[in-house]
C-alpha cells in the first residue's frame, strides 16, 4: 500500500510518488484531490474558508479555496502535470449540529468556492460527498486516482 | 393537590418533573416542548399551575408567559430554568410568573414552591 | 475584521479570570446534577489561528458534542464535548440507566442536551451577573462525530474572516467514574471587546 501522507488543515500536498493523501475529520472543511491520471500526479487541498480578501498579503494561500487550488495546480505542474488534464473530486462541507437553523453555514459557502473557483480553473468535477451533517476523513490514492471517503457511523464510501 | 402543566424542551426534564410532582400527590395534565404548545395547552387544559423552562425553540418561555398572561391574568406560572441571570429572573417575574426554579434544583425546593401557590 | 485582537497581560488576566468564573460554576452545575465531585484544570485562554487549535484538540476518536449559541451582550457559542463513553457514563450517573447500546437513544441525547444546556447557562449567568450584561443562550444542539469534524465546524463558525478564534477552554474530571471532557466558550470579536471594556471599567481604567 502506498505510504500515507497527512494533509493537515489549510494545508495542500502534491505527490508523484504513490501515495496515500489523507485529511482526517473535514467538518466545515472541503478536502480537494485533483489528479493527472496521464503522468500519475495528484494533489490534496484541506481548505478552510472560502475567499481570500483579494488586496491583503494571504499568509497561507492553503487555507481559501480561491489561493489553495491555483497553488495545488502550480505544485503538480512542478511535478510534471499539465492542467488541461486534471480532473477533480470534493468532500466535506457539513454542517456538523443539524439542528441548529443556519442556512448559510461555513461548509456550504466553502463548497461554493471550491465549485466556483475549479470552474474558473476549467476543471471538472467528476465526484463528490459534500453537505449533509456527517464528518468525513479522506484519503486519496494518487497512484489510482481513488478517493475514499471515511465516517464514524456510516462505513466507507469510494469516490 | 394541583392540575400541572409542565413545558420544557428536554424530554428528560419534563420526565424528571412529572415523576417529582406525580408522586407528591399532584395531578400532571398535560406537557408541552416549546413555548407555543406550552400556550396552546393552557388554553386546552386551563391547568392549576404551570411549570415553564426559559430556553425553547419558536417561542421562549418569556415569550409564553406573557401569551398566557393576556389569556389569563390569574394564571400561575413557575420558572424553571437555568437561566437564573438577574435580568432574566426579573423579565420573567415582571411577565407575570409567581416564581423562579434554578436548574438544577432539589427536589424540595419544587414542591416548596408549587405548595405555595396552590 | 474591523479591530485586530491585540490584548495586554492585563486584559488576558482578567479575562482568564471571568472564564474561570463562568467555567467554575458551569462545572458546579454539573456536580450538583450527578451528586459527585467535579474537579478542573486551570482554565485556558486562547487566541489564535483556528488551524492551530483545531488539530490540537481532537482527531477521529468519537466524541458528544452539546452546542449552544449564545446572543445578547455575548454572541458566540458555548460547547460541551465529552469522549462517547464519558458521555455514557454521565448519562448513567445521572439517570441511574445503563446504556441502551452503541447509538444513542432519544432519552440518552435529551439527558445530554439539557446537560449542555444547564452549564451553558450557568456558565452565562456567572458572566452576566458579574459583567452587569445579559447572555441568553439558545436551545442545545448535540452532535455525535469525529471530534476533529466537530471542532471544525465550531470553530470555523465563530472565527472571525481572517480565521483567528477565541478560545477558553476548561478540562473537567469525575474522579470516581473517570468522565471527563471540555467545556469551551467562543465569544466573537466583538464580545470580548465589550467584556474588556466592562472588565476595564471594574478595575477603574478608562477605556
Amino acid at each position: 500500500m502506498p505510504p500515507v501522507i497527512v494533509v493537515d488543515i489549510a494545508d495542500v500536498k502534491a505527490a508523484t510518488e504513490p501515495a496515500r493523501l489523507v485529511s482526517i475529520g473535514l467538518g466545515s472543511c472541503v478536502g480537494v484531490a485533483l489528479f493527472d491520471s496521464k503522468k500519475k500526479v495528484g494533489s490534496l487541498a484541506h481548505i478552510m474558508l472560502p475567499f481570500s480578501r483579494g488586496s491583503e498579503p494571504v499568509d497561507n494561500r492553503a487555507k481559501y479555496a480561491d489561493t489553495a487550488i491555483p497553488l495545488a495546480i502550480e505544485k503538480m505542474e512542478k511535478l510534471g502535470a499539465n492542467r488541461s488534464r486534471l480532473i477533480a473530486k470534493i468532500a466535506g462541507g457539513a454542517k456538523m449540529f443539524s439542528f441548529i437553523p443556519k442556512d448559510d453555514y461555513i461548509g456550504r459557502k466553502n463548497v461554493h468556492a471550491v465549485r466556483e473557483v475549479l470552474r474558473r480553473e476549467d476543471i471538472r468535477i467528476v465526484a463528490e460527498d459534500t453537505g449533509g451533517s456527517v464528518g468525513r476523513t479522506v484519503e486519496f490514492d494518487t497512484s489510482s486516482g481513488t478517493m475514499l471517503v471515511k465516517t464514524a457511523r456510516l462505513g466507507v464510501r469510494k469516490l | 393537590m394541583a392540575k400541572i402543566l409542565v413545558v420544557d424542551d428536554a424530554a428528560f426534564m419534563r420526565m424528571m418533573l412529572k415523576n417529582i410532582l406525580g408522586k407528591n400527590g399532584h395531578q400532571i395534565v398535560g406537557e408541552a416542548q416549546n413555548g407555543a404548545e406550552g400556550v396552546e395547552k393552557y388554553r386546552e387544559l386551563r391547568p392549576d399551575v404551570v411549570t415553564m423552562d426559559i430556553i425553547m425553540p419558536e417561542v421562549n418561555g418569556i415569550e409564553a408567559v406573557k401569551k398566557i398572561m393576556s389569556i389569563d391574568p390569574e394564571a400561575k406560572i413557575v420558572m424553571v430554568s437555568a437561566l437564573g441571570q438577574e435580568a432574566m429572573v426579573k423579565e420573567a417575574l415582571e411577565a407575570g410568573a409567581r416564581d423562579f426554579i434554578v436548574k438544577p434544583f432539589k427536589e424540595s425546593k419544587v414542591l416548596e414552591v408549587i405548595e405555595k401557590l396552590c | 475584521m474591523a479591530r485586530q485582537l491585540i490584548l495586554n497581560e492585563l486584559e488576558m488576566d482578567m479575562l482568564r479570570e471571568v472564564g474561570s468564573i463562568g467555567a467554575s460554576h458551569a462545572t458546579n452545575s454539573l456536580a450538583e446534577m450527578t451528586g459527585t465531585k467535579v474537579s478542573i484544570e486551570v482554565p485556558a485562554l486562547e487566541i489564535r489561528p483556528v488551524e492551530q487549535l483545531i488539530s490540537r484538540e481532537g482527531g477521529e476518536e468519537l466524541v458528544a458534542g452539546v452546542y449552544v449559541e449564545l446572543e445578547g451582550d455575548v454572541n458566540g457559542v458555548i460547547v460541551l464535548m465529552l469522549d462517547i463513553a464519558s458521555a455514557l457514563q454521565l448519562v448513567e450517573q445521572i439517570t441511574g440507566m445503563p446504556p441502551a447500546g452503541e447509538e444513542l437513544t432519544e432519552m440518552e441525547v435529551s439527558v445530554l442536551q439539557e446537560v449542555g444546556n444547564i452549564m451553558a447557562s450557568h456558565f452565562s449567568n456567572a458572566l452576566a451577573d458579574f459583567l452587569g450584561m445579559k447572555i441568553m443562550p439558545m436551545p442545545p444542539a448535540l452532535a455525535v462525530d469525529m471530534a476533529a469534524a466537530l471542532l471544525d465546524f465550531i470553530m470555523l463558525e465563530q472565527a472571525c474572516k481572517t480565521g483567528d478564534a477565541i478560545l477558553f477552554k476548561t478540562r473537567f474530571i469525575f474522579q470516581p467514574r473517570q468522565i471527563s471532557g471540555n467545556i469551551f466558550l467562543m465569544p466573537d470579536p466583538e464580545s470580548l471587546d465589550r467584556i474588556v471594556t466592562m472588565l476595564r471599567e471594574k478595575v477603574g481604567l478608562g477605556a
